[in-house]
């Protein structure tokens, strides 16, 4: 427990450490983020054509309200710390890969639709998107990454006893 | 017939998920006593470390000020700098984890789960704190003047 622990903060102090240089910002977190709201204005045309996204900002053209997608917001944080809690865990790297993979899919999932809520909840009313935005769709991110942690927690063989000498 | 046990993860995220909205609603409304805490940990913490560029901190329901040594505007003699740089900061910002450990802690149903409750809090004090402080940092440095910050001891290329 205490070697998961350590190994989960020491990950996440190099990823965190890593996410603020110029050149990760550069090559992985702008075109991440610019992706996001793009995937974002592409689900959101087929019900609403009237959405523009250009870079990371998500724009109604009916009413000019926009949204940008900035750090917090683009799920890279909580992308960290799922990798993080996966990585630190003690399993084979053929279920830790798979579990990432389907686990960044699953937060940049909810991260979609927390981009689209947020972009009609802020055409709708101003204080809702505020509240939405700066605490109910943090908690609800973070606690989509334990579901999952959890989740491939489950799936992975328990380990038995050691097997006695004959 | 079997026994059905309701220790799902299934279950255990629909309690949350159930648990989450009152959790949300209380800590909204009584944030300002749970800042309190908050509040004399960041004076102790500024009077420790940054006693040299912080004069008071201030609570006012949820939200905590922290009141800077340091002078607005480059004072000269036509334009004596009188004000002082003070940061406006919002402790429920840092603190949207105490709902989430509300809900996680009561939709886990074990026993003495206030005692628990009460546990998180106290431990997760320390860091909605380092947070409050950070940003406080974080404005000193790079959110206002050069000459503001160069008060501070950060110049241009620390900036």
């Amino acid at each position: 427990m205490a070697r998961f622990f350590i190994g989960f903060l020491i990950v996440q102090a190099v990823l965190f450490g890593a996410e603020l240089t110029p050149w990760v910002q550069q090559w992985f977190v702008i075109p991440w983020t610019n992706t996001l709201a793009a995937i974002s204005a592409d689900i959101v045309k087929l019900f609403d054509s009237q959405v523009i996204a250009d870079g990371k900002v998500l724009q109604s053209a009916r009413n000019g309200f926009a949204v940008s997608i900035e750090a917090g917001c683009n799920g890279v944080e909580a992308t960290i710390v799922l990798v993080a809690a996966m990585l630190a865990f003690p399993a084979t790297w053929q279920r830790k890969l798979g579990g990432l993979a389907i686990g960044v899919v699953a937060v940049q999932g909810l991260n979609v639709v927390r981009v689209i809520s947020l972009f009609y909840l802020g055409q709708w009313r101003q204080d809702a998107f505020e509240f939405a935005h700066q605490y109910v769709w943090q908690a609800l991110i973070m606690l989509d990454v334990l579901v999952i942690w959890l989740l491939w927690v489950r799936t992975l063989p328990r380990a038995g006893p050691e097997p006695v000498p004959a | 017939m079997r026994a059905t046990s309701d220790t799902s993860l299934g279950g255990f995220v629909l309690r949350v998920a159930a648990w989450l909205v009152p959790a949300f609603v209380v800590w909204y409304l009584i944030a300002p006593i749970l800042a309190w805490p908050i509040a004399l940990l960041t004076d102790a913490v500024t009077r420790l470390g940054f006693a040299d560029i912080v004069r008071s901190v201030e609570q006012d329901g949820y939200r905590i000020t922290i009141v800077s040594t340091l002078k607005a505007t480059i004072a000269t003699v036509e334009n004596p700098a009188r004000g002082m740089v003070s940061v406006d900061l919002n402790t429920r910002l840092y603190s949207f984890g105490f709902p989430m450990l509300a809900a996680l802690t009561l939709a886990a149903r074990q026993r003495r789960a206030w005692r628990t409750l009460a546990l998180g809090y106290v431990i997760l004090l320390p860091f909605v704190t380092w947070g409050i402080v950070a940003e406080f940092l974080k404005h000193v440095v790079f959110d206002t003047t050069a000459s503001v910050a160069a008060q501070a001891g950060f110049g241009a290329v620390q900036r």
